[in-house]
């Protein structure tokens, strides 16, 4: 559908998250989560920097750039950051469909994706938003992971 | 009869890798999909019955349901709302903490959303006697009943 391709710069990133299926049945109080930021900033060029921040299962943490990739166990602290980025992702979800984002924003702008699922629900999404309008949430899980908030 | 088959195809589905959905899925294009699906008892292969309506851009809206002929209709305001109720009971249920599984009968709402800065969708699971009311609202005002009743 060639409207859908105007949700290009949100689902581009979408490759990097691995959510799992619905099909594939989950141990019991699993829960995934993961946020991945892109910056889109040249008209020109593919975005080649991002940063992902997921927990694969419960008490683990992957935290990944183009550069590097390490995973280990989750402080409380990488949770609850992790864990309010996400639902900060969920609670700005508009429910007004309109056309997509492509065109319609001026670089630079950051691609926030956002997985969760658990045993009962699988959900997804993205945003893109302008540098001022960053939710805090993200900016302060890319502070204490990256210590880099990605745009220029 | 369309939607139902990609209702049903979404449950066996990666939640991602929508490149490919975007070729083959037209759900997922611009526009605002809810789906419930029923499935009365554990170890089914497909839901026993579904309801799907899909919310184009145009402000056309597809309704599929068992027993029912298919149909298009331009969404009233009031369509609007009670639909927008429905997806945002079903959002409010999506949390980053753990939840116990529950068992059937089982009602499956999957809704997919997307406009100038968002594209999110989702599947959660309800316990029939715990479905969100507004959930059930809509499945009677769009389809004229829900489900186990």
């Amino acid at each position: 559908m060639k409207h859908t391709r105007a949700l290009c710069p949100a689902i581009a990133a979408f490759a990097f998250l691995a959510m799992p299926a619905f099909a594939q049945a989950a141990p019991a109080e699993d829960v995934y989560l993961s946020v991945t930021m892109t910056a889109y900033v040249s008209a020109d060029a593919d975005p080649t920097a991002f940063q992902a921040v997921s927990m694969p299962s419960p008490g683990q943490i992957s935290i990944s750039t183009a550069a590097s990739q390490s995973d280990a166990v989750i402080t409380p602290e990488q949770s609850a950051l992790l864990g309010n980025a996400v639902q900060a992702m969920v609670d700005r979800i508009t429910l007004t469909p309109g056309p997509g984002v492509e065109g319609q924003l001026p670089l630079p702008y950051l691609v926030v994706e956002w997985g969760v699922s658990n045993d009962t629900s699988s959900n997804g999404g993205g945003f893109s938003f302008l540098p001022a309008d960053v939710p805090p949430e993200i900016t302060a899980l890319q502070q204490a992971m990256f210590a880099d908030d990605l745009l220029p | 009869m369309r939607a139902l088959i990609l209702a049903a195809a979404l449950l066996t589905q990666p939640v991602l890798f929508p490149a490919v959905q975007a070729q083959d899925m037209p759900a997922e294009g611009p526009g605002l999909n809810f789906y419930v699906s029923y499935w009365p008892s554990e170890g089914l292969d497909n839901p026993v019955s579904s309801q799907a309506l899909e919310l184009g851009e145009d402000g056309v809206m597809g309704l599929y349901g068992d027993g029912m002929e298919d149909r298009e209709q331009a969404a009233t305001p009031a369509d609007m709302a009670v639909l927008q109720a429905a997806v945002a009971a079903a959002v409010a249920a999506v949390t980053p903490a753990a939840v116990p599984d529950v068992a059937a009968p089982l009602v499956q709402v999957e809704w997919s959303v997307s406009n100038a800065t968002t594209f999110a969708r989702g599947s959660t699971s309800f316990a029939l006697d715990a479905l969100p009311p507004a959930v059930a609202a809509a499945q009677a005002h769009f389809f004229g009943a829900g489900f186990g009743g």
